[in-house]
């Protein structure tokens, strides 16, 4: 590392020094705290103090810099849920700080301008970094991806996941493009993958039945996951979860729960990095189950159960998000309001926050300074953060919004 | 100023095994070994074959390490409250007494930090390097400075282009 902190040589004090502190924090001047703690320290702040803090000295920004300390930075706050933030896409596109909650605040995000009437919708985020558009919106930097056709047809619904192939060490999102013939039953389909590495899209092998509901993928295990719709021989409709797998990019089908009633809507989500079933008992409860262990059947568990009118007054659907601070559970409820729930006492209250929407979608991400540029450094980054508006606009609202 | 838990009840009274904890003014603190064993670094010398009549803490003032031992004997007690009672209860009374327990000056919060990264006591440094985080997170760079007694090294041009750069972080 690259740190020398130049802490409490004597003598150097600023010249206001004598001044008094009612706050009594600048004491740890004359002090020596060694580079390792510096780093300890920084490594549990959020994004925008650190950005700020890049111009405290060189050797702080050679730190706030460094790759190993924004990974560090990175999986601390991960694993101790710290630095959410809320993206709430409504009119615009807001954020808010979680640990705090107390507004939100307009994202000017690289796809924002005045007469660009769509807002972007958010995909997804992983390793604490992104949502798509590659836009990481707590150190504000984007990348653009490339344009891809779509070759089968001309039109169809269109859905994205993005995600991390730890074993490829690369970020990728997956485009899939359904369509539909002049009758119902037939289905076709194209599926393409765009790797960071290779900063290009390439066809994959096609789904083999129709998404439930046309929205982004859900990243959990390094898979993106959605509900696929199955006739059985008697046309009879069932829900499957399936994953793309974004290591090996195969298709698989996750075995899920023996449900004691299976008269629900369901949904897929994810919550602290597991698998989550949502199953919605229209106008009863929304039941949402865990799988604890990856992949093996037996591991799911139903760890809430939110009934309707006793725990939320009415409701049409609710939507997990994560666990605040107190361990409660952030849920989003239909489009239009945030509820904390706290399973111990099972109760619920409605989060207020300053300045958000009427209506919205919410997704979460946790703040981090990951470089969107990858292998190819920073400098890559810096020319597409100089290049024309207009034509990056074009390209990503491209891939943001299609569904609208 | 030495001082003795052994009138206590103690959840680890069933290790009888005690430590003396030398302070670097000489002072001596008698200790459960389950509260010595608490810092990496006296396990390890214990393991190491250094653990003698007395353990000198050559870094640590008898201030700060009656301090670092109230720390450590609390977290012992709710530990094993915890394996007890389960878990909610007794996670909710030691993220309290954390808190109560950090709520100190900076001049003793550096002393702390100190000791536990000397003594690696890991959950201490986390406390008190997150009161660091907390308490440094909405200031400027130029209190950061003061607070750290670090000399700018950047020429105004440099700084302005950094700020200008992060522009945002700064609003």
């Amino acid at each position: 590392m690259t740190t020398t902190i130049k802490l409490g040589d004597d003598g150097n004090c600023d010249d206001d020094n004598g001044a008094p502190s009612n706050r009594g924090e600048d004491i740890i001047q004359k002090q020596n705290l060694p580079d390792e703690l510096i780093t300890e320290i920084l490594s549990r702040l959020p994004v925008k103090p650190l950005l700020r803090f890049n111009c405290v000295c060189k050797p702080w920004r050679a730190l706030i810099s460094d790759p190993g300390f924004i990974k560090k930075h990175a999986i601390r706050s991960i694993e101790n849920e710290q630095n959410i933030n809320l993206i709430l896409r409504g009119c615009y596109l807001y954020s808010v700080e979680f640990d705090a909650c107390d507004k939100a605040v307009e994202l000017d995000h690289p796809l924002k301008s005045p007469n660009y009437v769509n807002v972007p919708q958010v995909v997804g985020s992983c390793n604490g970094a992104k949502i798509h558009p590659h836009y990481n919106p707590s150190a504000r930097q984007h990348q653009k991806l490339p344009y891809t056709p779509i070759e089968s047809r001309e039109k169809g619904y269109i859905v994205y996941g993005f995600g991390y192939d730890p074993i490829a060490d690369d970020y990728k999102v997956v485009r899939i493009v359904e369509f539909y013939g002049d009758d119902d039953d037939s289905f076709d389909s194209e599926v393409k993958v765009y790797t960071q590495s290779s900063n290009s899209w390439r066809r994959v092998g096609d789904v083999p039945f129709s998404l439930r509901y046309k929205i982004s993928g859900m990243l959990a295990n390094s898979a993106l996951h959605w509900i696929w719709t199955v006739l059985d021989s008697d046309s009879k409709a069932s829900n499957l979860v399936f994953s793309f797998d974004l290591r090996d990019e195969e298709y698989r089908v996750v075995p899920l729960p023996s449900f004691p009633d299976d008269s629900f809507r369901m949904n897929v989500r994810v919550l602290r990095g597991r698998l989550c079933i949502l199953c919605n008992y229209y106008k009863f409860r929304v039941d949402i189950w865990v799988m604890n262990e990856y992949g093996v059947k037996e591991s799911w568990s139903r760890q809430f159960s939110i009934a309707q009118p006793s725990v939320i007054r009415s409701f049409e659907y609710l939507r997990p998000l994560c666990f605040s601070k107190n361990g409660e559970l952030l849920l989003e409820q239909d489009n239009n309001r945030l509820v904390l729930y706290d399973s111990k006492s099972e109760r619920a209250r409605v989060l207020r926050i300053h300045g958000i929407p009427d209506w919205f979608e919410t997704e979460i991400f946790v703040g981090s300074l990951i470089p969107l540029s990858g292998r190819d450094g920073a400098l890559k980054q810096k020319k597409a953060k100089r290049k024309g508006k207009k034509k990056k606009r074009i390209s990503i609202s491209n891939v943001a919004t299609e569904r609208f | 100023m030495a001082s003795s838990s052994s009138s206590l009840p103690s959840p680890s009274s069933s290790s009888s095994k005690k430590f003396i904890l030398r302070s670097s003014d000489g002072k001596h603190f008698e200790v459960d070994e389950a509260v010595a064993l608490q810092s990496e670094m006296i396990k390890q010398m214990v393991e190491d074959g250094f653990g003698g009549d007395v353990i000198p803490l050559l870094n640590v003032s008898s201030i700060v390490l009656s301090k670092v031992i109230d720390y450590c004997k609390k977290h012992v007690e709710l530990d094993f409250k915890k394996k007890m009672d389960g878990d909610n209860e007794a996670h909710e009374e030691i993220k309290n007494w954390d808190s109560e327990y950090i709520n100190v000056g900076v001049d003793e919060l550096y002393h702390l930090i100190m000791a536990a990264n000397y003594l690696h006591i890991k959950g201490l440094l986390d406390l008190t390097c997150q009161k660091v985080a907390d308490i440094i997170k909405g200031k400027q760079p130029e209190q950061i400075r003061k607070i750290f007694n670090i000399e700018n090294d950047f020429t105004p041009e440099e700084e302005q282009e950094i700020r200008k750069e992060h522009s945002w972080a700064f609003e």
